[in-house]
């Protein structure tokens, strides 16, 4: 609706010719500078580098597409970039890691190799459970402590901004302080759960190669990660579409104050859509501690920006853009860096982020929670 | 309801008042012995504190001994204070000039890192304040030609060197390939690792600052686009310029990512336990250079009873630079045994001091450098999880 | 903003209301009718009274002290003025006085001075222009690198780190035209901030956040691996201190902080008087009319485009300036020092000290660069923990007090008095 009226109100909008020849002529540059690229010996010319690094960017892509759910599905609702969406990724991640080894006493000593087995899918299955409700907890406690007083009071977005940028300073110190050791003066020993240096992930499931593609090894934990990405991403969508609190999400997004009207309740859908979006973050953050083998208190820091990146370019607020989003710059990221080197990810990240701005001012998707 | 917003109002000044009053009140000096500073200037908080707290308490050890007496009667009590830069150069000056203005401090331990000695250096120098720092090992540092500093070690161009041969001599891989975080200590150490196995001969595939830390406050997790880079360049040894807990992290991902036959050698920086516990089984024949002896498998009596010591004092082990540091105490300690209580007179005293230390002898060349025959770097092997020593690198090269 | 879109940080669900404008000095009836309204006894809270409520409207002391201020004739508010520039150019010389630790303070105090200049100048594009820019820094790093490229810091620099030994021949030094690098380096951040703001200025507040997010971050990594220009992680240093030869008289800033503080003040105080006089003429007003709505403002024929590409120079120029005395009087430079979240002048810093402080005024930046930069330096002894403390006071004063702790008069009005009446009789006085 909203790009709806923005045609009406007479915003520039391109007409899609312009988009198609954009797009085609950013997909032909791309192309020969591929072309050149690999006949100069800069790009890799093995199709197992580019497969490699397909992979690695669908791997990274679905991990992006969940976080990047929270940001969008807030901002749908309150317009709010929320910043502390990183940190809640973090906790999501801790939450994991305690869960296998406290409820299931799994340590690197007592299962350097892993488990196998239903036991496994047990595990596994109640670890994303704990880490989801854990960062789901953590946004909902969010949400009511710092973002609920400031709607009460009208403020503008940018004390909303703030307020987010002070939540996630709060948390990725609070855990960075978590350390075992006495702080501010507190007579006690704060708990040692995080601290500087980063905690180890138990290895609950071992990366055993699957299959290969062109010689590349796909292996057990990537799988994993793609299929937990998709199960969890389909039935949001299902979610949002079908049930009866999906769709007082999309009315709220839509216009809250005729939502209100027709009886929604406006806070029990705000606080619905922080937990929801918390669930995918928490969910993300245990694949991500576990792939990656450490939990650390400034883990969030570059998935979040990357993932809010990814949420902008599929249309910030649509849900469906995320995904797209997500998936779409894990793989340019990682695309990219094949002819170039590492340290330029981000700057091809935020390039294309640019480029598709230029010719789709709202993200690849528009902006709508649910399309 | 008007009163109220009032009391509300004053109550707001008072609390702004008390704040800046509590900021400018003086700090009364009672004591009326004299008493002389030494500033160690570190990262003490944020995440590379842990590769500056064991030089630390080296250092807090050997003056805590002298001001017992352990070190015979010092005309003066020496206090040793931590000025907490978390490794920035951006932190240090307000720092370094608060130091520089107290006469009550005359000397400097640090500081630490390559980027902070480059930008408190020329406060520290026009201040007339030594400072001697065992760890910022960036080369160009000396080539400032600042009067003051002083450097307690080998630089990038002795350990740089190093890590080369041990690739091109030693390993002899098909190519290496060289990569860094963009730390000012890995990029330089990375380049000069590159340079060596170019001359050595060796094939070398380079991709220098590679890891973006952010000047150490970012740990980047995800190391899986380097490591592709690394299987497509199929080069058997890889170098890397950084920190422990990214090498640790790019081990396990490159084991993981089936590169099992490819070994890893990096600096000092990753020769450290966080490294050995990160990597587990996969760091094994991980091989580190260093500047820095194994304190603890020395046999001097000194630096046994170093190590007793130490560890009963901070109930662990002594780790990077602390005998470095140690020794860096101990020049300033000797300096004042010696009357010197001025910075210059310490000064004078450092240029022409020579000392033998728990690590090393220690005399300085006319850029403050240390005489080259006495730097020494030492190889350290992976071997189960703990960095072993291998011994020291002329020897290992010439025996194969 | 063209958003159809009901927005829910209005209880009563009105639009986002308008950014705070300060105007100024405008025609003086309405400055007086303003500070009627606002003199006259604080409107009851309508909600509740509880003590939350009374602190989100309690107007601090410092307001008080404007209104009565803004109450008074020109001329004794010019010389409230000179008075108020005057003590605040003294502070280094009363430092030793007031302090155990003068250097340091004074040091401090010139940080204090360098986020301040940046503060105001991102109060132009976020809290006049009403456009979010999350990569203001990148025109800090602008002016601070062109500088520190210009005065042949960074070639020595590159000189060192490949170990030449002829490096020392290049150190640079302090020419008298040297201070037309300051200029130079304005002059590239202009052109950089015309880059940034043609293509993306016509971008959606929100988009246009994440754009420069992004371009802060481009810049920061660009200048931490263009090794062969700016030397990379390793930082320039040596960049050389400025000196003044008027005459016989030779003055070298060195390491004197208070020489650096004296010339920031200089040139805050030009800036806000220019800004005064900006906000007070068209320009303001089309500001004014962008924040309040663009398509309103596009359709009485406000350049749109224009006039917010020259917030937008306008900001990076005042960055760019902090940037070079920066480079100056710290005389090292590297890409750490801007971050995104860097702690000292990092964008999402700077955006804290102008929101915390009170958007669209002058006071309210100057007062959140104050307390952002100084309350972390005394509360250095809390070691880690006092970045915990600072995250949970950023929420708290949110919450308690939405509009910044000195916010532009027309925002505490609007907040006191009722979002909707207020625009609109607000609207009826400024009268397009």
């Amino acid at each position: 609706m909203a790009v709806a009226s923005e045609q009406q109100v007479g915003i520039r909008r391109p007409r899609i010719p312009s988009a198609a020849f954009g797009w085609g002529g950013a997909a032909a540059l791309v192309a020969l500078l591929l072309f050149f690229g690999i006949r100069h010996h800069v790009c890799p010319s093995n199709a197992s580098a580019w497969v490699s690094f397909t992979i690695t960017g669908l791997r990274l892509g679905f991990l992006y597409a969940m976080i990047a759910l929270g940001y969008t599905m807030v901002y749908g609702v309150l317009q709010l970039l929320n910043f502390a969406h990183s940190e809640i990724f973090m906790v999501g991640s801790f939450a994991g890691l305690y869960a296998f080894k406290t409820l299931f006493g799994i340590t690197n000593a007592n299962h350097p190799n892993g488990i196998g087995g239903i036991y496994l899918a047990v595990v596994l299955a109640v670890g994303l459970l704990v880490a989801a409700l854990a960062s789901g907890g953590a946004a909902v406690i969010m949400e009511r402590l710092a973002y609920r007083p400031l709607r009460r009071h009208g403020a503008s977005r940018l004390a909303y901004l703030i307020t987010a940028i002070g939540a996630s300073l709060f948390l990725s110190n609070l855990f960075y302080l978590l350390d075992g050791h006495s702080h501010l003066g507190l007579p006690f020993n704060w708990p040692r759960i995080a601290g500087a240096s980063p905690v180890d992930y138990p290895q609950v499931m071992k990366k055993v190669i699957v299959f290969r593609i062109a010689k590349v090894p796909i292996d057990s934990q990537t799988i994993l990660i793609v299929a937990v990405a998709i199960a969890m991403l389909v039935v949001l969508d299902l979610f949002i579409r079908r049930t009866r609190a999906g769709k007082g999400i999309r009315a709220v997004a839509e216009d809250p104050e005729t939502a209100s009207l027709m009886g929604v309740n406006i806070n029990g859908i705000v606080v619905m859509t922080f937990f929801v979006g918390g669930l995918m973050a928490g969910a993300a953050g245990l694949l991500y501690g576990m792939f990656f083998t450490q939990a650390l208190f400034s883990m969030g820091f570059v998935p979040g920006i990357k993932a809010f990146t990814a949420a902008v370019l599929g249309g910030i607020g649509n849900v469906r853009g995320a995904v797209l989003g997500g998936i779409l710059l894990g793989l340019i990221e990682n695309l990219g860096v094949a002819c170039t080197g590492t340290q330029w990810q981000s700057v091809i990240a935020f390039l294309v982020l640019v480029g598709v701005l230029m010719f789709r001012p709202t993200g690849l998707l528009g902006e709508q929670v649910g399309g | 309801m008007r009163s109220k917003t009032t009391v509300l109002r004053v109550v707001t000044l008072v609390a702004l008042v008390a704040i800046v009053g509590a900021a400018c009140s003086k700090s009364p000096s009672a004591s009326s012995k004299k008493t002389v500073k030494i500033a160690e200037f570190g990262a003490f908080t944020g995440p590379v504190a842990q590769l500056v707290i064991p030089g630390y308490q080296g250092a807090k050890l050997a003056f805590d001994q002298a001001n017992a007496g352990k070190f015979g009667a010092l005309p003066v009590t020496i206090q040793f204070t931590q000025e907490d830069t978390t490794g920035s150069g951006t932190v240090i000056p307000p720092i370094a000039k608060k130091v520089s203005q107290d006469p009550s401090f005359i000397g400097v331990v640090g500081p630490n890192f390559s980027g902070e000695s480059l930008a408190g250096g020329p406060i520290f120098n026009s201040a007339g304040i030594p400072f001697v720092t065992a760890s910022a090992t960036k080369t160009a540092i000396n080539q400032n030609h600042w009067a003051f500093w002083f450097r307690a070690n080998g630089n990038d161009d002795e350990q740089g060197p190093a890590g080369g041969d041990y690739i091109a001599k030693i390993l002899k891989p098909n190519c290496a390939f060289v990569t860094s975080d963009d730390s000012p200590y890995g990029t330089a150490l990375a380049g000069t690792v590159q340079t060596t196995i170019t001359n050595d001969g060796g094939t070398v595939q380079a991709q220098i600052n590679a890891v973006q830390t952010s000047n150490g406050s970012v740990h980047p997790t995800d190391f899986s686009a380097l490591v592709t880079k690394i299987q497509t360049s199929g080069c058997k040894a890889v170098y890397y310029g950084g920190y422990d807990a990214e090498a640790g992290l790019l081990r396990t991902q490159m084991t993981s990512a089936g590169l099992t036959d490819v070994t890893l050698v990096g600096g000092d920086g990753i020769e450290d336990t966080t490294y050995a516990t990160e990597a587990k089984a996969s760091g094994e024949a991980t091989v580190a250079t260093c500047p820095c002896g194994d304190i603890t498998k020395s046999t001097s009596p000194d630096a046994q009873a170093f190590v007793k010591d130490y560890t009963a004092k901070w109930g662990v082990a002594p780790g990077i630079y602390s005998g470095e540091y140690y020794d860096v105490a101990r020049l300033y300690i000797n300096a004042i045994k010696a009357g010197n209580i001025t910075r210059t007179a310490i000064k004078n005293y450092l240029v022409k001091v020579n000392y033998v230390g728990l690590t090393k002898t220690y005399s300085f060349q006319d850029n403050h450098e240390l005489v080259p025959s006495d730097v020494k770097i030492f190889y350290w092997k992976d071997v189960n999880q703990t960095f072993t020593y291998l011994g020291e690198s002329s020897q290992v090269l010439a025996a194969g | 903003m063209p958003d159809d879109r009901i927005d829910l940080h209005q209880e009563g669900g009105n639009p986002d209301p308008p950014d705070p404008a300060a105007p100024a000095a405008p025609a003086s009836g309405v400055a007086q009718k303003d500070t009627a309204q606002r003199t006259g006894p604080p409107s009851e809270p309508r909600a509740r009274s509880s003590l939350r409520e009374r602190f989100r409207l309690a107007r601090s002391p410092v307001a008080l002290i404007r209104d009565r201020f803004d109450g008074m004739a020109p001329v004794s508010r010019f010389g409230f003025l000179t008075a108020g520039v005057a003590l605040a150019a003294v502070l280094p010389v009363l430092m030793p006085h007031i302090t155990a630790d003068p250097a340091y303070w004074t040091s401090v105090l010139t940080k204090v001075g360098i986020a301040a200049l940046l503060a105001l100048g991102l109060n132009v594009v976020v809290g006049f222009a009403g456009l979010l820019d999350l990569g203001y820094v990148a025109f800090f790093a602008v002016g601070a690198y062109t500088f520190a490229i210009l005065s042949g810091a960074s070639r020595y620099a590159i000189a060192l780190t490949r170990s030449d030994p002829n490096a020392f021949k290049l150190l640079p030094t302090w020419h008298m035209y040297s201070w037309l690098f300051f200029f130079a380096a304005l002059a590239v951040a202009l052109v950089a901030g015309v880059i940034l703001g043609a293509p993306t200025l016509r971008l959606r507040g929100d988009y246009l956040a994440i754009v420069t997010l992004g371009f802060g971050e481009i810049v920061r990594i660009t200048a931490d691996n263009l090794t062969s220009v700016t030397d990379g992680s390793q930082g320039i240093p040596q960049i050389p201190h400025p000196a003044l030869t008027v005459g016989p008289v030779h003055y070298n800033f060195g390491l004197n902080d208070a020489a650096y503080y004296w010339l920031l003040l200089g040139v805050i105080v030009v800036w806000i008087l220019l800004l005064r006089r900006i906000n007070a003429s068209r320009i303001g007003r089309a500001w004014a009319a962008i924040r309040e709505d663009e398509l309103a403002a596009a359709s009485m024929g406000v350049p749109t485009i224009r006039i917010k590409l020259l917030a937008f120079a306008m900001g990076a120029a005042v960055a760019s300036f902090a940037g070079v005395i920066y480079a100056s009087e710290y005389a090292f430079i590297d890409p750490g020092t801007f971050q995104l979240f860097s702690s000292d002048f990092g964008s999402v810093i700077i955006l804290a000290m102008v929101v915390l402080g009170g958007m669209g005024g002058i006071a309210g930046p100057i007062l959140g660069a104050g307390l952002v930069i100084f309350l972390p330096e005394r509360f250095r002894f809390l070691g880690d923990a006092r970045f915990l403390i600072f995250g949970a006071v950023l929420v708290i004063v949110m919450v308690l007090r939405p509009q910044g702790i000195l916010p532009s008069r027309r925002r505490a009005a609007e907040l006191e008095g009722g979002v909707k009446d207020t625009s609109v009789f607000e609207a009826q006085q400024h009268g397009g």
